[in-house]
């Protein structure tokens, strides 16, 4: 065996060159390479890693690094995002906060929380950073609502720049790119390098031990966070300085009331089941209990429950004893009442711009069958939910109901009648949702209906509701009883309005 | 895998143990598959209120629900409507319905009444159709494709996995497992972006440590899904042990495993070798005369960041080892890792069997500093061995 000579002038000689010093970004690390020993001063900062033979950093630390390492590389390949010059295509005067909050996060280096309630115009502020810092931007949404939105507003306020998506279905990095926190936690490590600026809009989720990473894995040396409740249950907001920056700027809603959120009044609707009602509810259990009694079942224990699901799939008969079960049980939940008190609502504002609030999804769907109603869920997709927004902007519907979807900061421009159907007793979910109602709009004065069922635990989950002190102070009152019977339909007149507006100032 | 509330296991002192199932339990695995393919053509509401029949008051309705979650995961749904888009229905309804300026159940009908005829469908279908996308009205197309013992198997390895969400690092033993297992064993921990570092020798065994990036700064539980995803290539390998750190409720515990465990891979074995040239070399050396014995239990050389796997060793009754790497067709990228790999392995008892048809001359192996041998076609047995009797 001959030992043949190819020439190949070494094209296959391209191992590691080992006199380079370089930095670069080891997914959600910064790793230094090509130095023996680590140029002093760096060890605040920096871990050997025997795994790799090389120096190791974690990469949110990229800022204070950069700075004492600068001259000693040969080579920073840590950062992958550009400069880049945005010349916003918006005609945009922000208001004195607006200015002011950007103001201020400026002169924390471009590193800081903006507090501020739900309707000042968050999103326009976090439009003002990224023009300023002049860097490839990731925005982090909790939503597809608000991944559309900014997607929308990033679209109309930058129409030559490609906009990315990552999440609901898109994985689209581009150098603008907005993802939800789900998925820019997921994609993290191998994103972490691209961007100079992130936002994280509801910045109060991103402490989470899951979310967080967005930020320890990032090397953006510009942070935005915007929310209207930094505070969490669990007190983890104290990492949002480390992760994010201090909070730079904040106002609450009485400090803004007048300027920017228009006057509202809350009136509450207590519903009861009419005599028709209670009759039907009578007959669906009668004919329940027939079934029950023929088959031997009882419904007091699980066993016995499941046997009526397991031959109620069997029979013509069992399928109408189930259906006589599921009716009873809505109309004890007085749904039927509520849909009542909605129609009247309908009535009473016709061609209004409204939206409806339920607690669960099917009552959501129930709205929407009923009423024809377009209904957003959190299943409703990416797209279909853009076009429900848009035409309910446009107008071309008057009216849309929603789950939960809209409880974080979603823009509906002007809704001005408001139809909480159901709800928790969150408070958050009460600042969120009266937020969107009082959004200014053109001498708008709001409604918000709280529909509640009489004489059950509903009436306690609405004086839980009312307990932040935001919107108690502002609300006035209305104790609006309704009794609906469907012998006496009821004419708008009978609701009274004592409505007084909010905030007379 | 499974959501973390279908998982089981136990603690026993400082550790903890996924449950697997005990044979009677086996017996929900068919019931849940049979439950599954009546529901053919129905809708997934159905199907889900069946199951939940099917778990009954049973304590082990957790069982049933996680072999559900396994099953339904291999099986396909579908729209019950057929041409109807419910989309366009929606749009058509709501539109209509908005331009009557002012909503109510009367004017509803009347919509529904309007539009029907253009759907060929009565004005109540109609209504229901709306939401026909919904995926609890979607149709079960598809069942899952496996017998009642595969879903056993997939559902303790989910178990065995379950536990591992929450592990800071793992420590693998591996002992005399042949180089293809090594090599895809490390090219999984790669992909799935983890990190490892190896210690130990041919004879004793190697210990691989495994975490990831950020686990330098701080211990975190940010790759205990990657590390889960990864289990079923450790499943592969023939003989290895497991010692994961779990962190729970801000204790450490420790959670082992091993080759004796009853998972099973959920998938074929692969070829005993990486190619024929391999194959056919082993073969004929057997036959070869020769007091060195071949062997497909080798080192692996820690790189820093990568390995690198001989594909054979040699070993004389004298105690003498030498290992074998073969260079056969490779694309050019993989060519220069591996001429990389050569030279930082830099083994002097390592003779490498270069194929004539690659485009790569001596010059290229300067620092290599063990034998070097080309050949054509197939690499004769003879070759190698002079190369060894050469050796210092």
């Amino acid at each position: 065996m001959t030992h043949h000579t190819k020439d190949t002038a070494g094209f296959y000689r391209t191992g590691r060159d080992d006199t380079e010093r370089q930095l670069r970004f080891d997914r959600g690390t910064l790793l230094l390479e090509g130095v023996a020993e680590l140029p002093a001063g760096l060890e605040t900062w920096f871990c050997y890693d025997p795994r790799v033979d090389a120096y190791r950093a974690p990469a949110n630390r990229y800022s204070d690094i950069i700075g004492p390492l600068k001259g000693e590389l040969a080579r920073n390949k840590a950062p992958r995002y550009q400069r880049r010059e945005l010349s916003c295509a918006l005609e945009m005067t922000p208001y004195p906060h607006q200015q002011e909050a950007l103001a201020a996060w400026q002169t924390a280096k471009g590193r800081g929380v903006v507090v501020l309630p739900t309707g000042a115009g968050k999103t326009l502020v976090g439009l003002l950073a990224l023009c300023w810092a002049r860097r490839d931007g990731l925005i982090m949404v909790p939503t597809l609502d608000l991944m559309q939105q900014w997607y929308a507003l990033l679209r109309a306020a930058f129409p030559d720049q490609d906009i990315g998506l990552i999440g609901g279905g898109y994985h689209e990095p581009q150098p603008l790119t907005i993802a939800t926190y789900d998925s820019a936690a997921r994609h993290i490590e191998r994103l972490g390098d691209r961007f100079g600026l992130l936002i994280f809009d509801e910045a109060h989720h991103l402490p989470s031990e899951f979310y967080r990473a967005i930020a320890e894995f990032s090397l953006a040396p510009y942070r935005l966070g915007l929310t209207a409740t930094p505070e969490r249950g669990d007190g983890k907001d104290a990492d949002l300085p480390e992760l994010i920056g201090p909070i730079v700027y904040r106002k609450c809603p009485e400090q803004l009331a007048g300027d920017v959120l228009a006057d509202y009044q809350v009136r509450q609707i207590h519903v009861d089941l009419s005599p028709t009602e209670r009759a039907a509810y009578q007959q669906a259990l009668d004919d329940r209990n027939a079934f029950l009694q023929a088959n031997r079942l009882a419904l007091g224990s699980l066993e016995g429950w499941n046997r009526f699901v397991m031959l109620s799939a069997r029979s013509v008969e069992g399928r109408r004893a189930m259906r006589a079960h599921r009716d009873t049980r809505r109309i004890a939940h007085a749904t039927p009442a509520k849909l009542r008190a909605l129609g009247l609502i309908l009535a009473n504002h016709p061609g209004a711009k409204t939206v409806i609030f339920t607690e669960d999804n099917a009552t959501a769907y129930e709205v929407s069958q009923r009423f024809l109603i377009p209904c957003l869920t959190h299943q409703t997709v990416v797209k279909e939910r853009q076009a429900i927004l848009d035409h309910f902007k446009s107008g071309i519907y008057t009216a849309i109901v929603t789950s939960n979807v809209l409880n974080e900061g979603v823009d509906v421009p002007d809704a001005s009648i408001g139809v909480i159907l159901s709800g928790s007793a969150s408070a958050r979910e009460f600042v969120q949702r009266l937020g969107r109602i009082l959004r200014r709009g053109d001498g708008k004065r709001a409604v918000l209906y709280e529909v509640i069922a009489r004489e059950t635990r509903e009436e306690r989950v609405a004086d839980r509701r009312r307990a932040p002190p935001d919107a108690a102070r502002k609300a006035e009152r209305i104790e609006a009883t309704l009794a609906l019977f469907d012998l006496h339909p009821l004419s708008p007149k009978v609701e009274r309005d004592e409505g007084k507006s909010g905030n007379g100032t | 895998m499974l959501p973390s509330d279908l998982l089981f296991s136990h603690k026993r002192g400082a550790q903890i143990y996924p449950r697997f199932l005990r044979p009677e339990q086996c017996v929900w695995a068919e019931r849940v598959l049979t439950t599954i393919r009546e529901h053919q053509h129905r809708t997934r509401g159905e199907l889900q209120a069946a199951l939940r029949a099917l778990e009954g008051d049973s304590p082990d309705y957790r069982i049933v629900r996680g072999f559900a979650h396994l099953a339904l995961n291999a099986a396909e749904f579908a729209l019950a409507t057929g041409e109807l888009n419910p989309e366009m229905l929606r749009r058509d309804v709501f539109t209509l319905a908005a331009e009557r300026s002012g909503y109510g159940e009367t004017q509803a009908r009347e919509v529904l009444e309007a539009i029907a005829p253009r759907y060929q469908l009565e004005a109540e279908t109609l209504r229901e159709a709306l939401y026909a996308d919904l995926p609890e009205n979607h149709l079960l197309t598809a069942l899952p494709d496996f017998a009642p013992e595969q879903l056993v198997n997939r559902y303790n390895l989910a178990q065995a996995q379950g536990l591992l969400y929450s592990a800071l690092c793992l420590r693998l033993t591996a002992h005399r497992n042949v180089p293809g297992e090594y090599r895809r064993l490390f090219q999984h921990l790669k992909f799935h972006g983890l990190m490892y570092a190896v210690e130990g020798n041919l004879d004793d065994g190697y210990q691989i440590y495994v975490d990831g990036p950020a686990s330098l700064f701080k211990q975190t539980r940010k790759y205990g899904l990657q590390m889960a995803i990864f289990l079923p290539a450790l499943l592969r390998v023939s003989r290895w042990e497991m010692e994961a750190v779990l962190r729970r409720d801000d204790r450490d515990i420790s959670y082992q495993l091993d080759s004796q465990s009853p998972l099973k891979p959920l998938t074929a074995a692969p070829p005993a070798y990486d190619s024929l040239l391999e194959e056919h070399f082993a073969r004929r050396w057997e036959k070869l005369d020769t007091p060195w014995t071949l062997e497909r239990e080798v080192e692996i050389v820690d790189l820093k960041g990568t390995v690198f796997v001989p594909d054979f060793a040699l070993r004389h009754p004298n105690g003498r080892v030498a290992h074998v790497e073969i260079m056969g067709f490779w694309h050019p990228d993989y060519l220069r890792r591996k001429l990389d790999k050569l030279r930082r392995a830099a083994m002097p008892d390592l003779i490498v069997a270069v194929s004539e048809r690659l485009n790569v001359g001596a010059d290229d192996f300067r620092d290599v500093p063990g034998p070097v041998l080309f050949f054509k076609g197939k690499l004769e047995p003879r070759a190698v061995l002079e190369c060894l009797e050469r050796l210092p």
